[in-house]
């Protein structure tokens, strides 16, 4: 039976999951309305990551909250978080190629284009490890995301100053912080642990800053275009306004 | 009138877009404004008009998205492209851009030209947009010496909504895509928000594209 602690850890991974299904509606709702491949795969990609993100909060808030260590879960647990590893990073490179298009200068922020080889070695080692991990050791003491997504966030955060699309900046900026909070959420976990020895007090901790980020994530959803908004009924001619560039929300 | 190689689009606007006018059609990236252009150019192939395409793209890039749009059947416009046209674009040129449209229009003898182009959003990051308009107002009075109609798009949210009014000032027609966002759904509308020829409407239209067909309703909340 979960303590009280454990109940309000769920009650806020749940909430967290909420804030990532909603970015992951908008998301698709866009993408829908979108008929340009590029953009159209841009805003798939959020939406998987929404998706994604749901079922990793839903999985942990569970699992951690019933303390749950059986090994089918546990590798459950390790296919979930190694393919995040994975996609998140697919998502950050498809993502930083598209922002080197949009600067009108054409530049290799970080030197994406020859480090993104290091970096997928690292990655795809890192998730083999953390499959391997989870199964002998359990899910729960499966490493953080590693130093490549940080540098994905960097690099994302340094090509929307580089990009000429002001559209594009804010979906970027915002991407870039999602994954810059989920990384340092995911980092904090460890050096936490060691002031406070009860696990719910540490997740609990940690939380703000995933719903942080699942509000980026959000955020990087509704800026992938510009959105109006109808301010009138008249059937004949809607008055409206257009923010340049997506919903203040 | 000059088609628009859509009938419900030249419905709207009373039979297509004037002639001897520049055409300019703003909105949000990935709405579909291109797949007017091409619309527009295929119109004017299948009746004999010159048609120039001037990408920053290249040819296989563009023909890519063709496909995607659907857009049959497909005829080769004279291509001023990033790579595999006839004459290679330079954006950083503009004196060199201009020259090449006028000479490559200069082949279309005494048909009707349709130039179409994708360029205008990448020209304002790279230039000033005094510089631009200058271009753009030189280009336009040279053209209407042919029997033209000069089409561009250029992408909402890209640049600052100023730069975007005063663009609409030179060009003879605008036309408005957007996307707006209505309770918890996305609706895309259209408005022709100048025409030369046509009174101004305030009204917005549902559009919707699909398999190379546009479909174009009154909007009513």
């Amino acid at each position: 039976m979960p303590s009280e602690l454990g109940y309000l850890f769920l009650a806020s991974w749940l909430f967290v999951t909420a804030i990532f299904l909603y970015s992951a509606y908008w998301s698709f709702m866009i993408r829908r309305a979108l008929v340009t491949s590029l953009y159209r795969r841009q805003a798939f990609w959020v939406g998987g990551m929404g998706v994604y993100f749901v079922a990793l909060s839903v999985f942990l808030a569970f699992a951690l909250t019933l303390e749950i260590t059986e090994l089918s879960i546990n590798i459950l647990g390790g296919l979930i978080i190694s393919s995040g590893f994975i996609l998140i990073f697919l998502w950050i490179d498809s993502t930083v190629s598209i922002a080197r298009r949009s600067d009108p200068l054409f530049r290799d922020t970080l030197r994406w284009s020859k480090l993104r080889y290091l970096f997928w070695l690292v990655t795809i080692g890192g998730a083999i490890g953390a499959l391997f991990t989870s199964i002998n050791s359990g899910f729960s003491t499966v490493a953080g995301f590693g130093g490549a997504l940080f540098f994905g966030a960097v690099a994302l955060l340094l090509s929307a100053k580089r990009s000429g699309d002001m559209t594009l900046r804010r979906h970027l900026t915002w991407t870039g912080l999602c994954i810059f909070l989920l990384w340092l959420s995911s980092q904090l976990e460890q050096p936490l642990s060691y002031h406070f020895a009860d696990p719910f007090l540490v997740q609990s901790l940690t939380v703000p800053l995933v719903a942080a980020g699942a509000y980026s994530l959000y955020r990087s959803a509704k800026s992938l275009v510009p959105l109006g908004h109808l301010m009138s009924t008249d059937a004949d001619a809607p008055s409206i306004s257009t923010s340049p560039a997506g919903p203040s929300s | 009138m000059v088609s628009t190689g859509l009938e419900e689009l030249d419905r709207l606007l009373g039979n297509g877009y004037p002639d001897r006018s520049s055409i300019l059609v703003v909105g949000p990236p990935g709405i579909g404004k291109e797949a007017l252009g091409y619309r527009f150019a295929q119109s004017g192939l299948l009746q004999g008009d010159f048609c120039l395409y001037a990408t920053r793209l290249s040819v296989p890039e563009v023909l890519q998205d063709v496909r995607a749009y659907n857009i049959q059947p497909w005829l080769e416009p004279t291509w001023l492209a990033g790579q595999g046209g006839q004459e290679k674009l330079d954006l950083n040129d503009l004196t060199g851009l201009s020259f090449n449209i006028k000479e490559l229009v200069g082949k279309a003898d005494d048909k009707r030209v349709r130039v179409i182009t994708d360029i205008l959003s990448s020209l304002l990051m790279l230039n000033p947009p005094e510089t631009v308009y200058r271009f753009l107002s030189q280009l336009f009075a040279e053209l209407k010496n042919f029997d033209s109609v000069f089409f561009a798009t250029v992408e909402e949210g890209m640049h600052k909504p100023e730069v975007l009014a005063a663009m609409g000032q030179i060009f003879d027609g605008v036309l408005e895509l957007k996307l707006f966002e209505e309770s918890f759904r996305i609706v895309p509308l259209l408005r022709i928000r100048k025409m030369r020829g046509v009174p101004p409407e305030l009204g917005y239209y549902r559009f919707t594209m699909s398999h190379g067909r546009m479909e174009v309703t009154p909007y009513a909340k």
